[in-house]
């Protein structure tokens, strides 16, 4: 027995040498600005290296460096539960004045903290409660989603396009109608399945729903998740693939087409400065691709030009307000007319969106 | 002749209460000292954060009440695993029976709206007792009549519990917004609040249930009996006791304790139907059963450093921008090292040559 110091020796001390030597920043932030301006992020899953939450980070990191914030924490993998109102407490307890949630699931949960915490301003993502200190902010993903559609419309050999899907919430629905209609003005044979995999992150179950996509005949995967699962499946099968949230190009270089993506730091920085200058209100942020919150990702090398121009040219009339995505005649998965002819989806209609258009193949749960 | 190996492990004599409680504190002290030289890599002064993790789970009254309300469900599955424990069954389904007993309370609060608490909370805690029992008492069944694992049972039917659960959320009692989310439950199918913090009533329920298990396991028949099949289910089949029965009412009363849990956890917290009612209790709660030797009184207070150490890693990343991952590494630690260091105390381990057998 008394040997084997030497290993229990190297067991102990071997991590605490590896772990010294990569010690090192730790840098006090101090940073000049006549009122500082201390801010919370309340993510739902951990930043990881691409995905919903990687691009929050990469907003809030832009903000950060506005020359008034103090700081700008984050608490990753909050479930969307009570604990999510302790969270926010404890991070306006700790003097944040700002607080960003960003997952529909913390609506109640940031209501009920804004209550408690009146001075504080808190903006959550892609709810539609609100209070004096309380308000939402979201971005026309659609608008992207219906770009993105028009290229996987065109690069489909099959006419079978798989679409990995989230959550069956109006904004996952919402995406799903938009992408569809975008590959059917290109490509009116082409059908859209979906399926429901009921997470936000989960690497191997976003990856096996694609799998299962591959397999019945999609050529193209899309997704509304939060990982790059989807596009290593399509990477690994010779499939194509349009990427979600930020440029996934790096996780599938040879299926990556293009992606629907966020700029969060527009939104983080235009609200930052807003409350350090006094100027917020409790309007709700909803804004498209004209201010750069979503766009789309660098396309893919075997994307062909004459594909890039009219994607580009459709995108430069939705910024100029001359393109409205859901406007009528559209039809619904039954065939029958859900947007007439010269009406075009309020709002309020796109936010409660709960049928399918023509050309989706899949069921939202009743 | 057995073969040669490399590593043996021979068990050693039953160790004592001031050992137990040595290893278990140096086991701790490790598990900090390893997880500081993580937060020291990434920035931080791990003195600063383990106080950051202590003063926020037990050192305010906010951070202790907080920690008590993720006590509360936690004693309730621990209980459910470890007197499963008591008779060597594995009770992995905690988790499906919580989410159970979870969603029999919101079917009662949404079927009987605006009804008083003397009505409403009785019964929601009667639908999630039977649900939650009914759903291991399947596996009980399973295992009695036909020897199937409850291991496997009781784990893969926490699935099935989940996706029912779900249909719910996304069907029929899905918001009118096209949300998940059910409306909220009327003041009486919630828990009162004690006035201090979000903790409510559903804490001296869990802790009296924790007792009287207690003093069942301890001065009853029922109790004894349960004992003697898990210490030596020949001898107890040689003293004539039905264990097939047995093994059903355990796990039965097993489910409807973590079913007791859900109910606690939607009346006392949520006061809604979510997708996000499975959240780990029920997984939480079969290592807490081991750590406290599945003594029921024990699980209060294993349960209370678990929901501290999840509340405090919280406070980490709050107050001092810790990555999630960090806390993971440092909750998993302490895991590692008193589950090793429990090993460790009853297992001697040699290297080399096998050659004690032989002597």
């Amino acid at each position: 027995m008394k040997k084997h110091w030497k290993y229990w020796a190297a067991i102990i001390f071997l991590p605490a040498v590896a772990a010294a030597s990569l010690t090192g920043c730790g840098k006090p932030a101090e940073k000049s600005g006549e009122q500082p301006l201390k801010v919370g992020f309340v993510y739902i899953s951990p930043v990881g290296d691409a995905g919903w939450t990687y691009a929050h980070d990469r907003g809030r990191a832009e903000m950060e460096k506005l020359p008034f914030i103090e700081t700008a924490r984050a608490v990753e993998s909050v479930a969307e539960t009570a604990d999510a109102t302790r969270v926010m407490t404890q991070l306006a307890a700790q003097g944040c004045n700002l607080i960003f949630s960003t997952s529909y699931g913390y609506m109640e949960q940031t209501l009920a903290a804004a209550k408690r915490f009146p001075e504080v301003v808190f903006m959550h993502c892609s709810g539609h409660k609100t209070a004096p200190n309380m308000s939402t902010y979201f971005g026309k993903m659609y608008q992207a989603r219906y770009l993105t559609g028009m290229v996987a419309g065109k690069m489909t050999g099959s006419n079978l396009i798989g679409y990995v899907a989230a959550h069956p919430i109006p904004e996952v629905i919402r995406g799903i109608n938009a992408f569809t209609l975008g590959v059917r003005k290109v490509n009116p044979e082409a059908k859209v399945r979906v399926v429901w995999t009921y997470t936000w992150f989960d690497p191997p179950k976003e990856r096996q729903a694609a799998v299962s996509l591959i397999e019945v005949g999609a050529d193209v995967i899309a997704q509304h998740q939060d990982t790059p699962g989807p596009q290593q499946a399509a990477e690994e099968a010779g499939k194509y693939s349009i990427g979600y949230n930020v440029d996934m190009a790096p996780f599938a270089p040879r299926a990556h087409l293009t992606g629907a993506v966020w700029d969060w730091g527009v939104v983080y920085t235009a609200v930052a400065e807003a409350v350090h200058e006094g100027t917020w209100t409790n309007q709700p942020i909803w804004w498209g691709i004209e201010t750069g919150l979503v766009g789309l990702a660098p396309f893919g090398p075997m994307v062909p030009d004459e594909v890039r121009q009219l994607v580009k040219a459709e995108e430069t009339k939705i910024a100029a307000g001359q393109l409205k995505i859901f406007s009528g005649p559209i039809r619904g998965q039954d065939g029958e007319v859900v947007i007439p002819k010269g009406k075009s989806l309020s709002d309020e209609e796109l936010f409660s969106m709960s049928y399918f258009v023509e050309g989706v193949e899949g069921e939202i749960p009743r | 002749m057995r073969p040669l190996t490399f590593i043996t492990f021979e068990k050693r004599l039953e160790p004592g209460r001031g050992a137990r409680l040595a290893v278990t504190l140096a086991s701790l002290f490790l598990a900090l000292v390893l997880s500081g030289l993580v937060i020291l890599a990434v920035g931080v002064n791990p003195v600063e954060a383990y106080t950051a993790l202590f003063s926020g789970a037990f050192g305010t009254l906010y951070g202790l009440s907080e920690t008590l309300v993720k006590t509360t469900p936690l004693i309730l599955t621990g209980l459910a695993v470890a007197l499963c424990l008591k008779m060597r069954l594995w009770n992995i389904g905690a988790e499906g029976q919580f989410v159970i007993g979870f969603l029999a309370s919101v079917l009662i609060a949404l079927a009987l709206p605006g009804r008083p608490w003397y009505l409403l909370l009785p019964l929601m805690a009667a639908a999630a007792l039977v649900g939650g029992g009914l759903w291991a008492g399947a596996a009980g069944l399973l295992k009695a009549r036909l020897g199937v694992s409850e291991i496997i049972t009781t784990l893969l039917m926490n699935w099935v519990a989940i996706l029912f659960s779900q249909y719910f959320a996304y069907g029929p009692l899905k918001g009118l917004d096209g949300f998940p989310y059910s409306p909220a439950f009327c003041p009486g199918a919630c828990l009162p609040s004690i006035g201090w913090g979000r903790v409510n009533a559903g804490l001296f329920l869990a802790l009296a249930a924790a007792v009287v298990l207690h003093l069942v396991l301890k001065h009853t028949l029922w109790g004894f009996e349960v004992r003697v099949i898990g210490d030596s289910p020949k001898a107890a089949r040689a003293a004539g006791m039905k264990i097939e029965k047995k093994i059903v009412l355990v796990l039965a009363l097993a489910g409807g304790l973590a079913g007791l849990g859900g109910f606690v956890e939607v009346s006392g917290i949520e006061q809604r139907l979510s997708p996000h009612t499975a959240i780990g209790y029920g997984y939480t709660a079969i290592l807490i059963a081991w750590l406290a030797r599945s003594h029921p009184l024990l699980v209060i207070l294993v349960a209370f450093l678990f929901g501290g150490l999840y509340t405090g890693g919280e406070m980490i990343q709050v107050g001092m921008g810790v990555p999630v991952a960090v806390i993971r590494i440092l909750q998993g630690a302490i895991l590692f090292f008193l589950l090793a260091g429990d090993f460790l105390m009853n297992f001697r381990v040699r290297f080399g040559k096998k050659v004690s057998s032989e002597r």
